[in-house]
């Protein structure tokens, strides 16, 4: 399924290196194991050295300085080679990386497949101001590039200019995006922000309070395909003449920030459930361990009790505050907006990060609501991107959401549920079960295979969407979009072969996801697999979206998107 | 699984991957119980004689039932095993007992993969793995020919029907 590679404009694109700092910045880790090594070594070793050659002290210190000198020399040239052997450059369709000096590393990565683009800042680049670009596609089995590392602004601008390309919106074939992106650090973007999204606090009015049944009858009027539309330019990269050209529909805007009392609260949350769990789990061992000592005939059990105790509450205590710091590092600052070139959220407080993923990306979204989260009513949306796979911090794009965020979020995430209340429709699949509540659910008979979630794990459909419901405790909805379903499975396990059910599995790439239904009737099921078996034969949205701003990739998406839904209209 | 439609007709593999993967079973076995069974035996041999030891030869016995039981799955799982190209997905189903049934859209195609071993060779089998973004779907034992060939339609179809991800 290889299309010709197109490289029109490869000549005359120059390549460009990344700051001539990130070999340091790279391997700064090993640079400090290393300098440890040398200072014990020397420590002990020196007094040793200067006796055996009968040295003055004078001379062996000039020796040893000697040694650091060219150690570093050598340090200094090697890192010099890595820097100059690392160069990159992006062309109209692809960018190109080029690494390593022994083992040579080319990676090509064509636009069109870019699935998210990813602006890292670990603590350590952060102190020179430099930041990691990452660029997650959907092509072969390596599917990440990254950049490491650029100056902080370069690294926006780059982000921004590898989307804009990506999205085929490019009117101008005399556009080169090299041209002032590395040289300008005081470019067109300067007077825009573009740096550290947590060091400059946004200067932005308070996230819009979206009262959620309005807003969403709001959106799916005037956001029915979902991301689609939201699109204008990136204020400053593009040059005037092609910002004119270009369909602004919805400005770039903020969707909601999460307010610092919220993450802390979550964190502690979290890190208290994962310390109890943790604990209780020591407890086990631990009285394990003091049956079997009392069997022995020791009878001193009170010392055990009490060092059990406060060992319980040691373990308590440092997972929680671990976790907890873990969770208000990476949540810190936690802001979501959209603009042409997708979504974005950004966060953290010692390292940041910050994730774009393009329109048409999302592949599955799921609302997952954690057992601590419950008393508070929080929700967290996890997203299946292609590049991303499993990797949690990246997929999560709202970590501690009340509702109200939830349909924010989803409002840029999900298509149009196609009913007349999507919130309604999101809210009673989150909170209730009740026998009319649209979803089918686990038969009775098969109650027994299904201990916990019960009659709540079911599914249901609406005309875009597969809804996939799961769990009792902690409460876990899948929002399958019909047309990423890559393959449908319908199968028996042992389970269904005792209680004559079915289960199946919608596959979609790779996520977090869940795409399985278990122990369900089997008609109902069947016919669902083959309702979805043939909408997944139909739709071919994705692919007229890979370049989601050309022209022609648009009309064609209005016609199949209305092709489609009448299809899948008819069936439903 | 009896709600499943009957008017589709499968298209049966070839009968002879019964008797490749008999071999391939029996294969399988005396491997497994020389490798097992013999570190069993070493074990009891350099251990002191006890009841447990006859813990040790668990691993070899689970190993003898799984593959006495395939067996006699074997026949019925081959009988079962077949593919229907469809207008517009290839359904696949299998499973003796478990019975699996996976459709893939052609549009949804990433790449085809024949694969033939020197065994298979012999008998002329030949499989045929389909993958798309997220999953995987096999269909073992097809003659050489009709593999090639069907791993020739469905990149055409793919292509034609392409839908990315």
């Amino acid at each position: 399924m290889s299309q010709p590679v197109q490289q029109q404009h490869s000549p005359e694109i120059p390549w460009s290196r990344v700051h001539p700092i990130s070999p340091f910045v790279r391997s700064w880790s090993v640079l400090l194991i290393f300098g440890y090594v040398l200072t014990n070594l020397s420590l002990q070793t020196l007094r040793n050295i200067v006796e055996s050659f009968e040295l003055s002290i004078g001379q062996a210190i000039l020796i040893f300085l000697g040694i650091v000198f060219i150690a570093l020399l050598v340090a200094a040239g090697l890192y010099t080679i890595a820097w100059r052997f690392y160069q990159f450059r992006i062309t109209a369709d692809a960018v190109e990386l080029h690494a390593g000096v022994v083992f040579r590393r080319r990676r090509y990565m064509r636009l069109d497949r870019l699935q998210a683009v990813d602006i890292d800042r670990p603590l350590f680049a952060r102190l020179f101001g430099l930041s990691k670009l990452s660029l997650h596609a959907a092509d072969g089995s390596e599917a990440t590039l990254a950049l490491e590392y650029l100056k902080a602004t370069d690294a926006e601008q780059l982000r921004r200019e590898i989307l804009y390309l990506a999205s085929g919106a490019q009117d101008d074939p005399q556009l080169d995006p090299m041209a002032e992106s590395t040289t300008s650090e005081t470019g067109p973007s300067a007077g825009h922000s573009p740096g550290a999204p947590a060091a400059n606090p946004v200067t932005h009015p308070a996230a819009p309070a979206y009262p959620y049944a309005e807003y969403l009858s709001a959106y799916v009027q005037h956001n029915p395909r979902g991301l689609t539309e939201a699109v204008s330019p990136p204020p400053g990269v593009i040059p005037q003449q092609i910002t004119q050209s270009r369909r602004a529909k919805n400005p770039p805007r903020e969707l909601l920030t999460i307010p610092l009392s919220r993450v802390v609260g979550a964190g502690v949350v979290t890190g208290l459930g994962a310390g109890i769990a943790s604990a209780l789990w020591a407890l086990i061992v631990g009285g394990f361990v003091l049956w079997l000592s009392a069997r022995d005939g020791s009878n001193e059990t009170l010392p055990f009790l009490i060092g059990g105790g406060i060992g319980f509450l040691l373990i308590v205590g440092f997972i929680t505050i671990v976790t907890a710091f873990a969770q208000v590092n990476s949540n810190y600052n936690f802001t979501a907006r959209t603009s042409d070139s997708g979504v974005r959220v950004l966060s953290g407080l010692l390292s940041t990060s910050s994730h774009t993923i393009p329109p048409g990306r999302i592949q599955a979204i799921q609302i997952y609501q954690p057992i601590a989260y419950r008393f508070f009513g929080w929700y967290r949306i996890q997203v299946s991107v292609a590049g991303y796979g499993l990797t949690d911090s990246s997929t999560t794009v709202l970590p501690v959401g009340k509702f109200n965020d939830v349909l924010i979020m989803l409002s840029v995430l999900a298509p149009d549920a196609g009913v007349e209340r999507a919130d309604e429709l999101i809210y009673n699949a989150l909170k209730y079960t009740s026998d009319d509540d649209g979803f089918t659910h686990v038969p009775s008979r098969a109650r027994f295979w299904q201990p916990v979630a019960g009659r709540r794990h079911g599914y249901m459909t609406t005309p875009t969407l597969l809804l996939i419901r799961y769990a009792k405790l902690r409460r876990i909805l899948a929002m399958i979009p019909h047309e990423r379903i890559q393959q449908s499975t319908v199968h028996q396990s042992l389970s269904d072969k005792f209680s004559g059910t079915v289960s199946a599995r919608f596959s979609t790439p790779p996520g977090p996801v869940r795409v399985n239904i278990s122990n369900h009737e089997p008609e109902a099921l069947i016919q669902l697999f083959f309702h979805e078996a043939e909408i997944a034969a139909h739709a071919r949205r994705i692919k007229d979206k890979n370049k989601w701003m050309a022209d022609e990739e648009l009309e064609n998406f209005e016609k199949t998107a209305i092709k489609a839904k009448a299809q899948g209209g008819d069936r439903a | 699984m009896k709600d499943f439609p009957h008017h589709l007709q499968f298209r049966p593999v070839r009968r002879q991957l019964t008797t490749y993967r008999q071999i391939h079973n029996a294969i399988s076995l005396v491997i497994n119980i020389v490798i097992f069974g013999g570190a069993a035996v070493l074990t009891g041999y350099l251990s002191e004689p006890g009841w447990w030891q006859l813990l040790l030869y668990i691993p070899a016995a689970w190993i003898l039932i799984h593959h006495v039981v395939k067996m006699f799955i074997i026949p019925r799982q081959v009988r079962i095993h077949g593919w229907a190209e469809q207008a517009d997905d290839i359904l696949i189903r299998s499973g003796a007992i478990f019975r699996k049934y996976q459709a893939v859209p052609y549009g949804r195609l990433q790449f085809v993969v024949v694969t033939q071993g020197p065994l298979q060779r012999k008998y002329d089998l030949a499989d045929v793995s389909i993958t798309t973004a997220g999953s995987k779907a096999e269909i073992l034992g097809l003659p050489t020919i009709e593999a090639t060939r069907l791993r020739d339609d469905l990149s055409a179809r793919g292509y034609a029907r392409l839908a990315g991800l």
